[in-house]
């Protein structure tokens, strides 16, 4: 037997969820969400190095967003970190904390009293190109009403990511 | 200093109210594990598996009764999903349920996983079927008992398909 090369149970044949399947399967189970997705033409590092600092980016892609600030990072066990964040929405001088978990490929942000949830998701796609999903919206009851609007909002955020990274 | 790790139940019990942090959460720590059974039932189509065996969890979690019992809950759901997509993406009719009568059974020792080569290979010579019941009894360890109510079969045809993709994974694998 041995004369082939052993392995032990590690080498079995192992399935992995790659992080936009991990927020697809979160959106199955939040209702009220519109989601939308689409191929960046840029290497997944730039990407995810952009998105993922998020003090500079998210004003920049979403309009509703003037500013972020992040208060504190704890690592979470298992790998990732949890983020207490403010947001300041367009307009309000009054920001919503926010608790986001980010990790490689994926950051999820839910404000706290389950008023508002954003998730983000990245993995590369082919060489030099990534796959993108941006999901936002209420997750209350009564909240899958405004689905369509958030599905606009997260193409509009997409687009922009993409202009912001993508050819010149 | 890391976040204190939460304990099943108290994970569960948010992802049954919606909190979409622990959700992924409770997704992220089971992960592995379901990936073991859906990658050695599912082979090439396992990712789908994993996100079939998830979806499934969570649209059954608010009705789990006992959240200290959700990872054996979890991989019978896991082990159901698996030799569905299995199926489905093959093209393979499910084996009958019940032992077919006649030929006797082949008398094969447990497999011993830390020896075994070219794992991927010799599974997929197998029904979807033969490869649940080899990855839970012989890699996962679970009782013929075991094995039987989460397949959903009797305990003798557990036993007696259990000898047969034995059998049949040693055959291939010496081929």
């Amino acid at each position: 037997m041995s004369d082939r090369g052993a392995v032990g149970p590690a080498q079995w044949p192992q399935g992995r969820l790659d992080a936009i399947a991990r927020l697809r399967v979160v959106e199955t189970a939040v209702r009220g969400l519109g989601s939308a997705e689409r191929i960046i033409e840029a290497p997944y590092t730039e990407v995810w190095d952009f998105v993922s600092d998020l003090e500079h980016a998210v004003p920049t892609f979403d309009s509703l967003v003037r500013k972020i600030r992040v208060r504190g990072r704890t690592p979470l066990p298992g790998g990732g970190e949890r983020l207490d964040v403010l947001s300041w929405s367009t307009g309000s001088p009054v920001p919503m904390p926010f608790d986001v978990h980010l990790d490689d490929g994926l950051c999820l942000m839910h404000a706290r009293g389950r008023l508002f949830f954003v998730g983000m998701a990245a993995a590369p796609e082919s060489p030099g190109r990534t796959r993108f999903r941006h999901v936002e919206g209420v997750p209350l009851p009564g909240g899958s009403l405004l689905r369509p609007v958030f599905r606009r909002t997260s193409r509009a955020d997409l687009n922009r990511i993409a202009q912001e990274l993508g050819p010149t | 200093m890391s976040e204190p790790e939460p304990g099943w139940e108290a994970l569960a019990a948010r992802a049954r109210r919606g909190d979409p942090l622990a959700i992924d959460r409770l997704v992220k720590e089971l992960s592995p594990y379901v990936g073991r059974i859906c990658g050695a039932v599912a082979l090439d189509h396992a990712d789908d598996a994993m996100q079939e065996t998830f979806i499934a969890v969570l649209r059954a979690l608010p009705g789990l009764r006992e959240p200290a019992a959700l990872r054996g809950w979890v991989r019978r759901i896991a082990v159901r999903e698996a030799v569905r997509v299995a199926r489905r993406a093959e093209r393979v009719a499910p084996l009958d349920p019940t032992d077919p009568a006649g030929a006797p059974l082949p008398e094969v020792p447990p497999l011993d996983v830390a020896v075994v080569v070219d794992v991927r290979a010799t599974l997929a010579g197998l029904s979807p079927e033969h490869r649940a019941i080899l990855v839970l009894r012989d890699l996962e360890g679970w009782s013929e008992a075991e094995v039987a109510e989460a397949l959903a079969i009797p305990a003798g045809t557990a036993k007696s398909r259990l000898a047969r993709a034995r059998a049949a994974f040693v055959r291939r694998w010496a081929s």
